[in-house]
């Protein structure tokens, strides 16, 4: 009995009936309606979350930026970015309110340069979040990511095109992002802990964030 | 003062030797020749054969079967000297260097420090060892003295002056250090050892044998130094001669470790923290590879040089094989006190610096980037990408604008009809001096009905559209 405690109290086994309430460790995304529907009420910590998208404008960073904005005031660590399909606009990253001085832009062209840059954000302490865009990532290797993440309880976000929805993954959460609207995004969970994947979610995520001055 | 002064001489029997062919006993007979085909140094191998410095080298390989041979080289011995200079300056403050193979310690200072002789002893003596070399080494209540009891293999470690000055008396006039020449005439005169030279009224000595000797014998009995003070160089800079060519930079890891013990030791002798190195991996025929090597906040520890360098080197494809090493560090900052962590040895950003020369050093300065914005309001320069090793002080405040998260590097044209504009248009413009050209754009926020993208469109000035960015 006890080893069924133990392992429901970190969040390794869940109960269908009550599955909201499941143990999972997690920060607030920023929005309240994909936070309802989060195991934990957020972005998981310590594991791989990996978002599919068509291609870039369809909300897929917007939907992090607030959590990662959070995350870069408070923490004095760095917060690397690997791979950007495009260069990275500063004016408009800064209008999400992200603290520019702690965000480190890596390209790594090969990827095993990649996959060793990851691990060792991940396990130097030096790092308060990984986002990647990747293509192809190794199954093993993204073994390795997921346990170098859960050691160190950091988010690992990795940006991924649609074709790789179908293939398995360990990634804790695996969500595909694709726009109705400017500001409205569907959401599908394909995988989360502790609950069931999820068919279109609709979810309102603006182009700015909500405080911020019209004028620009 | 003059009363604490207490000498150390150490002489470093074979370091010309060990120069050539490193520290460790290889078995093989090893001779280093002068310039004259004479055998200037040899090892324990080659002693025990019957060969003895001072033979002609015919003689020597008749008494051989196989031998090593490098020819003597002053400069390389001079450096190794400075070297071990540099590493006793951890324990001693005053060295002098005495070429071509000794090191006069003033040791008399430091015994405070070290509450007594046997500490101190054993610390340069832990030293000595971890470096390999050959020394033997004596006390004396002077430099010259400490040196000729050296010389004459006379280890006595001692703070007795009456030991210290009786020592000398059984030393033969021949092995005293003075001119050849004298020590004929005394010999001739009946005295052999030092006590008979020391009973004799100096005057009538002065007068039979000239002031030269006399200058020498007085400097045996009082106060003097001897040789250059050692001092530490302002950069450091050393080179490594490969004993054979190294074709694959994995091969280089090894020698590079012996230089980055030496960079160590130099830091810790200056109190300072090096912020980045230069490596040339010098070639024989084409120009050298150089290898620049970054540690955010400094860094000391040859422990964690090597691992970034590793890291370089295992992305090094060597255009042909190396020859000679250098290493160089000129940049130096202050050790940094011990801030906001008073528990543990870190501060508090030590990881973040860490990861920050790992991933320099493996993905190469221009692929790990800063980002800061900038006053100028065109979009292409609003964004200044620094690498991040340079970045310094606190970050300017950011100038936040309602534009994209994500920029195209090229220009992209764009068609207007597949877009449905959402707002806009916004115009910037720069006058007629912004270069390289005026500049004026009307810009739009809008969505791509077909791909389902929100983008940045611009109008330019001649009508045409392109892309300018995208809202992620």
């Amino acid at each position: 009995m006890s080893l069924l405690n133990d392992l429901t109290q970190s969040g390794q086994l869940w109960s269908a009936s009550d599955w909201r309430m499941t143990r999972v460790q997690a920060s607030p995304s920023g929005y309240a309606q994909l936070d309802a529907e989060l195991p934990g009420g957020g972005w998981p910590r310590g594991a791989i979350t990996e978002i599919f998208h068509a291609r870039s404008g369809q909300g897929e960073l917007r939907l992090l930026l607030p959590y990662l904005a959070a995350l870069s005031r408070d923490d004095r660590r760095w917060q690397v970015w690997f791979n950007p399909p495009y260069r990275p606009h500063a004016p408009g990253l800064a209008n999400w309110g992200l603290d520019l001085s702690r965000l480190l832009m890596c390209q790594a062209s090969r990827q095993d340069d990649l996959l060793w840059s990851l691990e060792r954000c991940l396990i130097s302490g030096g790092c308060q979040a990984v986002i990647a865009w990747a293509d192809r990532l190794d199954t093993a290797h993204l073994r390795r990511l997921q346990l170098a993440a859960e050691s160190n309880q950091l988010s690992v976000f990795l940006l991924r095109p649609e074709r790789w929805r179908e293939t398995s993954s360990i990634a804790a959460l695996r969500l595909q992002v694709s726009a109705d609207q400017p500001d409205q995004l569907q959401l599908r969970i394909l995988k989360r802990r502790a609950g069931w994947p999820l068919q279109n979610l609709k979810l309102t995520v603006p182009l700015q964030p909500d405080g911020a001055d019209i004028h620009g | 003062m003059a009363e604490t002064r207490l000498w150390l001489y150490i002489d470093f029997t074979r370091l010309a030797l060990q120069c050539q062919f490193g520290t460790g006993d290889s078995g093989i007979p090893e001779l280093l020749l002068d310039t004259r085909g004479g055998i200037r140094q040899c090892n324990g191998a080659a002693d025990v054969l019957g060969v003895r410095p001072g033979m002609n080298s015919a003689t020597a390989y008749c008494l051989l079967t196989n031998a090593r041979t490098a020819s003597y080289d002053t400069r390389v011995e001079q450096e190794q000297l400075q070297r071990l200079a540099l590493m006793l300056y951890q324990v001693c403050a005053d060295i002098r260097v005495c070429s071509p193979s000794g090191l006069s310690l003033e040791i008399g200072s430091m015994l405070r420090l070290f509450q007594g002789l046997n500490p101190l002893m054993n610390r340069l003596q832990e030293l000595l060892q971890q470096s390999g070399f050959q020394y033997r080494w004596a006390c004396g209540h002077t430099a010259r003295a400490a040196q000729v009891l050296a010389l004459n293999d006379q280890p006595l470690i001692s703070t007795n002056r009456q030991d210290l000055r009786t020592a000398l008396n059984p030393i033969a006039i021949s092995r005293l250090g003075i001119a050849a020449k004298d020590a004929v005439r005394l010999e001739a005169m009946g005295l052999h050892c030092y006590v008979d030279l020391r009973r004799l009224p100096r005057a009538e000595l002065g007068y039979r044998c000239g002031p030269v000797l006399l200058e020498q014998l007085s400097a045996l009995e009082s106060p003097d130094t001897l040789g250059q003070r050692f001092e530490i160089p302002p950069h450091f800079d050393e080179r490594i001669e490969l004993s054979h060519d190294v074709e694959y930079s994995a091969g280089l890891l090894f020698p590079i470790k012996r230089l980055l013990h030496s960079l160590e030791d130099y830091l810790r002798a200056r109190q300072c923290l090096a912020d980045s190195l230069f490596l040339r991996l010098i070639h024989r025929d084409l120009p050298p590879t150089r290898v620049r090597i970054q540690a955010v906040q400094g860094s000391r520890s040859a422990q964690e040089w090597l691992s970034l360098i590793n890291l370089q080197l295992e992305r090094l494809v060597l255009p042909a094989p190396v020859v000679t090493l250098q290493l160089r560090a000129r940049r130096f900052r202050s050790d940094p006190a011990p801030n906001g962590d008073l528990l543990g040895t870190a501060y508090p950003d030590a990881d973040a610096d860490r990861l920050l020369s790992l991933l320099i050093s493996r993905l190469g300065h221009h692929q790990v980037l800063t980002l800061a914005t900038t006053p100028d309001p065109r979009p292409e320069y609003a964004t200044r990408m620094m690498q991040a090793a340079s970045q310094s002080g606190q970050p300017a405040s950011s100038l936040a604008r309602f534009q994209p998260l994500l920029c195209p590097d090229t220009e992209q044209t764009a068609s207007p009809r597949d877009y449905q504009i959402l707002s806009g248009p916004e115009r910037i413009v720069m006058g007629r001096w912004a270069q390289p050209a005026p500049y004026r754009r009307d810009y739009f926020r809008a969505w791509h009905t077909h791909h389902r993208q929100t983008v940045w469109l611009a109008r330019h000035d001649d009508g045409h559209w392109s892309l300018a960015g995208f809202f992620g």
